[in-house]
């Protein structure tokens, strides 16, 4: 019989403001099953408390308007699709792309 | 008339006089302002067939009804004429103090027509409400002649004894008629693309002075005030924070981890040198000042300082203007990791008044024709122009704004320079209708790949936004699917109302609801009711008359495409490795767009589309197209 995960470790890249406001490029997260959007933000708010406010919500639900997660430098994440896996990497970068 | 002059200055530098031009309700209705007003008299002050560096070519200045509102972000004119890079529409913006000056004494619009038989500094002073009170004088300008775009707005004022007018000239590239030539105002602010500053040193003008007294009323000033307090509130959150706190130089790390970062010219989509030259490493080691344009509330610009103590700043000057766009051009495409030989390029191009990307992109297209062997060596003078050699970037920056040596050829463009040099060098010529393309890489950008094929001033970020669905859950960026013609075409049409009335782009997501709120901002400014609706319709209506006027000079179907690099070859790494885009996917996509514009199969534009829209009397006609209602 196989056990059943606790967590999933997944990697998150910052970018942009988030990078700048928390003095790093890479944050490995422990995040607990089955993971959820809500998980991954308090588990970096937990690692990263500088986020709160610039990328993530205040009551640690979600990213702020503005921010969006891509998965694996592929895919981006909409609310309804947000389907993680061990091992997987979440880039935290605005959804603003214009320049 | 509120928001509105309904009139323009007409310049005729060929007989040194001017007049006053009346602009119908109808058409300033209909086309709002700044690009789209610009369209619609370029359409009808343009001969057809006008030599885009000859005396028929009309140079226009426009302004908007928000100009002088002092709502957060409006304080920007466009500039339009005909390109003598593409030979289609050119319509650029830029911003700041100088909007307002050309919408006191100038009117709605200043069209200068003609051309000067010697340099010339136009100056005009006064108050368009009472075109009587306008004085416009051509000044003697030989003593202009070679300084460069930040001495040359500084030597003015200082002529000029009064530091309130405001300048938009060119630099040397201008004067040799660079065909990317850009105009500055405001101390290094750019009407950046498609060689505007060419077209005004073909007419021998080097500077233009602008000085006004009045500014236009406004019909509900408590309604706009009380509207700009809240907007400029919003403009403070998190959807602008992107720019308020790096800029748009934030997008080089995101865009390479994406492969979406066009590198040696567009041969990679990923650069080793990424972080060397990202904005988070410009913001910690070379970041000056943050500054931001005239009523502005977000402040996206990053001026950078060089720590190389041998490069002087410029008279005047304490770093330069760094944006992503110069930064992916100067950088990555050319290979170049240096962040300070960066800063130097960008503050070349700058100050002898060039666009970034196509002076890049022309570059960088010369390092891959350099290191096949196809250069002429005795225009090189030993130059080892390879990627990632940075004093040759800046050496051939320099030769291109002189139009010296290699410089002179180079300084035609991409397009026009592979068409000398041949031997397939045209495959890499990184250019949409002779305009180079910008910082997005089209096969892992499906989206954006259409967008720049098909819009109307060439490869262009600014016109269509379409890469925001490609950065977005909405549709698969390394795919293609049947969506996305309609997509670019909304795209366009909501950029085309953008930079019209006129809003920065950066301001966009501060609206609850864009075209609802701007209906309602349009009617407190000018008193004249206005629906989202009817909006979105002015969008739709501008797209077709840019369309409309590049059919006119000659489009034909085959110039809706994208270079043979980008539809024959794959992505060799990053995560879209292998992904590529077929000349079929591409002409499926464009088949879409056309089919959402209403168009033929072909990309005309049918009788029923025009009459829908009121463009039926937008003929070919030479005679209208010199039309000018005197008041």
């Amino acid at each position: 019989m196989t056990e059943a995960r606790e967590t999933v470790s997944v990697r998150v890249e910052l970018f942009g403001t988030p990078r700048i406001h928390s003095g790093t490029n890479v944050v490995d997260l422990a995040v607990p099953c089955p993971p959820s959007r809500g998980g991954v933000v308090a588990a970096l708010a937990g690692k990263c408390p500088a986020l709160v406010g610039h990328g993530l919500k205040t009551d640690l639900t979600d990213l702020e308007e503005g921010y969006v997660f891509n998965l694996n430098g592929l895919a981006f994440l909409g609310e309804a699709d947000f389907f993680i896996k061990e091992g997987d990497s979440l880039l935290l970068i605005s959804s603003q792309a214009g320049g | 008339m509120y928001g509105y002059h309904g009139k323009a200055l007409v310049v005729d530098l060929t007989n040194r006089t001017h007049r006053w031009d009346a602009i119908d309700t109808d058409a300033l209705r209909e086309f709002i302002g700044g690009i789209g007003l610009g369209t619609y008299l370029l359409y009808r002050y343009c001969q057809a067939g006008a030599d885009p560096l000859g005396p028929d070519n009309p140079l226009l200045f426009v302004g908007s009804p928000l100009v002088g509102t002092r709502l957060t972000t409006s304080s920007k004119f466009a500039v339009l004429t005909k390109s003598p890079l593409t030979g289609f529409i050119a319509d650029s913006l830029s911003s700041s103090h100088l909007a307002p000056e050309l919408k006191k004494c100038c009117g709605d619009a200043l069209v200068i027509v003609g051309q000067a038989n010697s340099p010339t500094l136009l100056r005009i002073e006064g108050d368009a409400t009472n075109p009587e009170r306008v004085t416009v004088s051509f000044e003697d300008a030989s003593t202009l002649a070679g300084l460069t775009a930040t001495d040359k707005e500084l030597t003015v004022k200082e002529r000029l004894g009064d530091r309130r007018y405001r300048v938009a000239c060119i630099g040397p590239a201008g004067e040799a008629q660079v065909k990317f030539a850009s105009i500055s105002n405001d101390g290094g602010r750019q009407a950046g693309r498609c060689g505007l500053g060419a077209v005004m040193g073909s007419k021998n003008v080097l500077a233009v002075a602008l000085r006004g007294y009045q500014a236009v009323e406004v019909a509900e000033p408590e309604s706009v005030r009380a509207f700009g307090k809240d907007l400029s509130r919003r403009s403070l959150g998190a959807a602008t924070e992107k720019y308020r706190n790096l800029g748009t130089m934030a997008n080089v790390a995101v865009f390479n981890r994406l492969g979406t970062l066009p590198t040696r010219n567009f041969r990679e989509s990923t650069f080793e040198g990424a972080e060397q030259v990202s904005g988070e490493e410009l913001h910690r080691k070379h970041l000056h000042r943050n500054t931001g344009c005239a009523n502005c509330t977000i402040g996206c610009e990053r001026i950078l300082v060089s720590r190389d103590k041998n490069h002087g700043q410029g008279r005047g000057k304490s770093g330069v203007r760094m944006e992503y766009e110069s930064l992916f051009a100067l950088g990555p495409l050319c290979g170049i990791p240096d962040p300070d030989i960066v800063i130097r390029a960008a503050s070349i191009c700058d100050e002898l008044g060039m666009d970034t990307i196509s002076a890049g992109a022309t570059v960088a297209w010369a390092m891959e024709c350099f290191e096949r062997g196809l250069l002429p060596t005795e225009d090189l003078g030993g130059l080892e122009l390879k990627f990632g050699n940075g004093e040759a970037l800046l050496q051939v920056l320099e030769d291109m704004g002189y139009r010296r040596g290699l410089g002179n050829l180079l300084a035609e463009g991409s397009r026009a320079a592979a068409s000398v040099v041949g031997h397939g060098s045209e495959a890499w010529a990184m250019q949409v209708k002779g305009l180079e393309m910008p910082g997005y890489e089209p096969r892992s950008l499906k989206t954006m790949a259409l967008g720049m094929a098909v819009t109307p001033r060439g490869a262009c970020h600014n016109r269509s936004s379409a890469y925001e669905a490609d950065f977005s859950h909405r549709v698969d960026r390394l795919s293609v699917d049947e969506r996305r013609g309609r997509i670019a075409a909304e795209s366009e049409d909501f950029e085309a109302v953008l930079d019209s009335l006129i809003w920065c782009k950066f301001l966009r997501r501060a609206f609850h609801d864009f075209y609802e709120e701007s209906a309602q901002v349009y009617a407190m400014v000018t008193g004249w009711e206005m629906t989202a609706g009817e909006l979105r319709r002015c969008g739709e209506r501008i797209s077709n008359l840019k369309k409309l006027f590049n059919i006119r000079e000659g489009w034909t179907r085959a110039d809706d495409s994208l270079p043979p690099r980008t539809l024959e070859e794959t992505l060799p790494d990053g995560v879209a490795a292998g992904v590529g885009l077929t000349r079929e996917e591409l002409d499926y996509m464009i088949a879409g767009y056309y089919q959402a514009r209403g168009w033929t199969e072909d990309g005309q534009i049918p009788e029923g589309k025009l009459e829908e829209l009121g463009l039926a009397d937008f003929t070919w006609d030479t005679e209208s197209s010199r039309m000018g209602k005197p008041v």
